[in-house]
């Protein structure tokens, strides 16, 4: 049974398409990657996870109970960052915090300081006038001080520059370590595959893959150049798995997807000069996955 | 639950007292020229005869009582309970609406809480306010009728009193029920104020109009009518008919403001 339980969740806004059949799990102690472009439906679904909004069919449970039923008990155990952060503008950080601090009726404030200094973020400071990167980093230390089993991030890293991006991403892989679940939404591929074993892609509503990062990378197209000593013909490249073929004179460029022996055995017929064969970058999958119209 | 609770009141707190003054300074400036009413009681009625009767009507003058102190209060507490209904009005609307508005809801609603258990501290802490203004009043505005009435407060005078004021706190219940449900029916509301204003005056003029025509059957939907405080100065009691009427509006009110929070869905 996974800390996150997702089974044909489906949200409609009046006509308008939210989610459709959404089903994944995301498995205790992992930290579990959710990518699509913008509107593909990301926040639709964890917004449901978090009660914000009610589904139109279907279920989802967190920690074995369902999302809608018992929000209030899970939500102990939850920590939520959004995308973007919202406070009491006439508040201090520190009052924002322990107000957020009240809800889980423990003693958070050693934690509150500790992440504060490891963030480097002063809580005497009003949050009306924090810069957005420094509201955000309010917003992680809200959702960390519980020091809760699962974190939820929807989009959590825009306005943190590369260093904060760094020591966040560490304290999430600190929080992992010590058991915590962790789901990561993103249209941010690298900053996913730096995290994630495992993602879920979304696009238009609908979950159209769930995979390993490294099997995603792997089963796909590698991205193949050849320079040959003679021109070949165009019936030549005419196999299985080949497509995108482009050249300049005498050099080829293509996506090959299949078994590599026959790759290799096929172009030792030719002579060649140079070849390399490349695994496309994630972006590349991403666009492969994202592009309406398929890229392939 | 309690920290909810907790954090509305002192969101509330200086409002509450800014209202709860005004409304004592109101009471205060008004009563202020009633000597100078009485002292020429014959002249002022003169000059107030001299107005058609239907301006008088309008303005809520009745001449028979304008020059008895207790008249007079009455006179006056049309305005407070005004003033009174556009504070509970607005903090009605404004308790749920802005979390939405200011986009804080994704905090609370992340939270370890029920819906029900943020409306329930909310309605508490409108509660509070609303009590708050009206005992506070009350205990400024009993010395004050004794000190310009020049005479000792008889014990059914108080009671009177006691009664009239007590009265701005249902009505003040009506307004914040009414605000309360609004919020969670529209959408997206920018401003609590304009939609408190437009709703209070409206009720106003429509009293005003029913001075006039003088309808009995309009004023079953005019709060502000519900509690007449002549007539509780001669009968030392509500008429408990609209007393039901402003229980079974607010608790339904309520009830509706829980079910539609209950189910609505907190858009980004």
């Amino acid at each position: 049974m996974g800390v996150i339980e997702v089974n044909n969740l489906t949200k409609y806004y009046g006509k308008a398409r939210g989610i459709i059949d959404v089903s994944f799990s995301v498995e205790e102690g992992e930290m579990f990657g959710f990518i699509g472009p913008n509107g593909a439906g990301k926040s639709t679904t964890i917004r449901i996870l978090l009660s914000l909004i009610y589904p139109s069919g279907g279920s989802a449970t967190i920690f074995g109970k369902d999302c809608i039923l018992y929000s209030a008990e899970i939500k102990k155990e939850i920590g939520y960052l959004p995308s973007e952060v919202f406070y009491y503008d006439y508040m201090k950080a520190i009052d924002l915090l322990q107000y957020s601090a009240s809800f889980y009726h423990k003693d958070c404030r050693q934690r509150i300081h500790q992440l504060a200094e490891i963030l480097d973020l002063d809580l005497n400071r009003k949050i009306d006038d924090l810069s957005f990167g420094n509201r955000k980093k309010v917003g992680i230390i809200q959702g960390l001080l519980h020091q809760p089993k699962l974190i939820i991030l929807d989009e959590p890293t825009g306005g943190l520059d590369p260093l904060m991006q760094q020591k966040f991403f560490s304290l999430l892989q600190e929080e992992n370590r010590k058991g915590c679940t962790v789901l990561f939404s993103s249209h941010i591929l690298s900053e996913v595959q730096k995290l994630c074993k495992r993602v879920a892609i979304i696009k238009e509503g609908r979950i159209i893959q769930v995979e390993d990062v490294s099997r995603l990378v792997e089963q796909n197209y590698k991205r193949i150049k050849l320079e040959t000593i003679h021109p070949l013909q165009k019936a030549f490249f005419q196999f299985e798995g080949m497509v995108n073929l482009s050249n300049n004179e005498n050099t080829y460029h293509f996506l090959y997807k299949g078994n590599l022996r026959n790759l290799v055995t096929k172009l030792a017929e030719t002579e060649i000069v140079n070849l390399t064969i490349e695994d496309p970058s994630l972006e590349e999958v991403f666009m492969h996955y994202y592009s309406k119209d398929e890229l392939i | 639950m309690v920290s909810i609770y907790a954090h509305e009141r002192k969101m509330l707190r200086r409002s509450t007292w800014s209202w709860t003054i005004t409304l004592c300074l109101l009471a205060f400036f008004f009563f202020s020229l009633f000597p100078a009413f009485s002292r020429d009681s014959m002249v002022t009625r003169k000059l107030l005869e001299a107005f058609p009767e239907l301006i008088r009507e309008l303005i809520g003058i009745s001449l028979n009582t304008f020059f008895s102190p207790y008249g007079f209060y009455a006179f006056i507490f049309a305005y407070v309970i005004l003033l009174g209904s556009i504070q509970a009005m607005n903090n009605g609307l404004m308790l749920l609406s802005k979390e939405t508005r200011d986009k804080t809801i994704d905090f609370l609603l992340s939270k370890p809480i029920t819906r029900y258990q943020v409306l329930t501290s909310k309605i508490l802490a409108g509660l509070e306010a609303m009590v708050v203004t009206t005992s506070v009043y009350t205990l400024f505005t009993l010395p004050l009728v004794q000190f310009f009435s020049k005479s000792p407060l008889q014990l059914k005078d108080i009671f009177s009193l006691l009664l009239i004021n007590l009265s701005l706190l249902f009505v003040q219940c009506i307004f914040f029920a009414l605000g309360l449900l609004l919020s969670v029916i529209i959408p997206k509301i920018k401003s609590t104020i304009s939609i408190t204003l437009i709703t209070v005056f409206s009720f106003f003029i429509l009293d005003m109009f029913n001075a006039v025509v003088d309808d009995e059957k309009l004023r079953y939907i005019l709060p502000y009518k519900y509690f007449n405080p002549l007539y509780i100065l001669n009968n030392q009691s509500y008429e408990w008919i609209f007393l039901v009427i402003t229980a079974l509006f607010v608790i339904g009110a309520v009830a509706f403001t829980y079910k539609l929070n209950q189910k609505k869905d907190f858009l980004v």
